[in-house]
């Protein structure tokens, strides 16, 4: 793990100036896969075959923190009989829109959040969860040996890669969470039914979220915090909210739990999914130093709004090396560091993971991953 | 620890239909879901609903 890279890290969490522009590219196993030509279905269930496939990821893209990202694991969702996380016959997974938290189930929920969830939610969406089954305690040691086992697997590789490609931590360390209404909405509710919901029951909405509150808090803070650890959020339903319903819904346990975390010695880890930038003024209110990724969204705004004082990263499409030419991709990139980079707080990333190989140019992704390593020095 | 209880409570008693395994498999599960670290919790509240 070299030096420079840990200061180029540490100096960027920090808020100072670092020498040149830290890259976190991510590519998941699927891109992994097609870029090594093994089949996908295989490479879940033969860790040689996976590596085989995470190994020519990292030989062809230049990264300065590990590149790929795995948290699927169809050998997990499996022995639960999961209905939300379903392996294709090509191996991707599927994420069904699920119900698993009813109507009628709102009250008792908003009464034990955890109780609803580990009787009825749990249940609904991993049926051989449901206690009515026989070996319902056999199925969840069963997953979560091997949740324990596949996790050691893939992070022992990602410290082999790191020592042999000499990269940086990344800043996905393992701890995650929700915001309190994307946990209600994403398998719970389901999005069809949140937007009705808000609509409808706009009060009982509310309460639930704020009973969501206190499982995030759990999920998201250890018992025993590691300083400067970061926890992330994926942020879904922010930018299809109406803005009166995001400052009702949304945002205080949101801001509540981003506090919270800050308190607790750590960092948030933020992917903003579609276009914040309506939300920049929210964002830059946070504790400063939080990693906010940008799927898309206004670069000048953000950077002028939020990069003052939080640390952003993302916003190139990496599909975008399909369609145009090598030169025109480039100008993107160097369009991008032209914002970002004044000031420091500013991190290479794609806006969006790289999920199919063929989604994209190889040659030209690499020469434009090349040019910004070369050339993003302040 | 009430809250993980819970959960044994509800998926951890299989002893029904394998009485002569019933013993093994609470050493085994029981330390898993009675456990007093973030393992089981981020399972369940992590990984399996995120």
């Amino acid at each position: 793990m070299s030096e420079e890279k840990m200061k180029l890290r540490g100096d960027l969490l920090a808020g100072r100036v670092p020498k040149r522009v830290f890259m976190q590219l991510t590519f998941t196993p699927e891109a992994a896969c097609g870029l090594a030509g093994v089949d996908l279905v295989k490479a879940h269930f033969d860790p040689a075959v996976k590596q085989k496939a995470y190994r020519s990821v990292c030989e062809t893209f230049y990264s300065d923190a590990y590149p790929i990202e795995n948290v699927r694991w169809p050998e997990v969702y499996a022995p639960l009989g999961a209905r939300n996380w379903v392996m294709s016959s090509t191996g991707a997974m599927q994420h069904p829109e699920v119900t698993s938290l009813y109507e009628e189930d709102f009250d008792e929920y908003i009464d034990d959040a955890f109780g609803t969830i580990v009787k009825k939610v749990l249940p609904r969406l991993y049926p051989k969860l449901d206690p009515a089954n026989p070996g319902a305690g056999l199925s969840l040691a069963k997953a979560y040996q091997r949740y324990q086992q596949t996790a050691g697997e893939e992070v022992g590789f990602q410290m082999q890669a790191s020592e042999e490609f000499d990269y940086a931590p990344g800043f996905f360390v393992g701890l995650f969470c929700e915001a309190p209404f994307d946990f209600l909405s994403d398998q719970l509710r389901g999005f069809k039914n949140i937007t009705i919901d808000v609509r409808r029951n706009p009060g009982k909405v509310e309460k639930a979220v704020n009973a969501s509150l206190p499982l995030m808090r759990r999920q998201a803070i250890p018992r025993n915090p590691a300083p400067g650890a970061t926890v992330f959020m994926p942020l879904h339903l922010a930018p299809y909210l109406r803005p009166a319903d995001f400052e009702r819904f949304y945002w205080p346990t949101f801001n509540a739990l981003v506090q919270e975390i800050h308190e607790a010695g750590m960092s948030s880890f933020l992917f903003a999914e579609q276009d914040w930038t309506r939300y920049s003024d929210y964002l830059a209110s946070f504790p400063e130093n939080q990693i906010i990724k940008f799927e898309d969204g206004d670069v000048k705004k953000i950077k002028e709004v939020v990069g003052k004082k939080q640390i952003i990263g993302g916003f190139f499409d990496p599909t975008h090396t399909l369609t145009r030419s090598k030169e025109d991709c480039i100008d993107e990139a160097k369009r991008l560091l032209e914002i970002g980079m004044p000031g420091g707080r500013f991190y290479f990333a794609f806006g969006r993971h790289v999920i199919d190989i063929h989604s994209i140019d190889i040659g030209k992704l690499a020469a434009v991953i090349d040019y910004v390593h070369e050339n993003a020095v302040y | 620890m009430a809250n993980e209880k819970l959960v044994y409570e509800t998926y951890g008693d299989f002893s029904a239909e394998h009485p002569e395994y019933a013993e093994k498999w609470r050493e085994f599960t029981e330390p898993v879901i009675l456990a007093e670290d973030d393992g089981i919790y981020g399972f369940l509240f992590g990984y399996l609903l995120i």
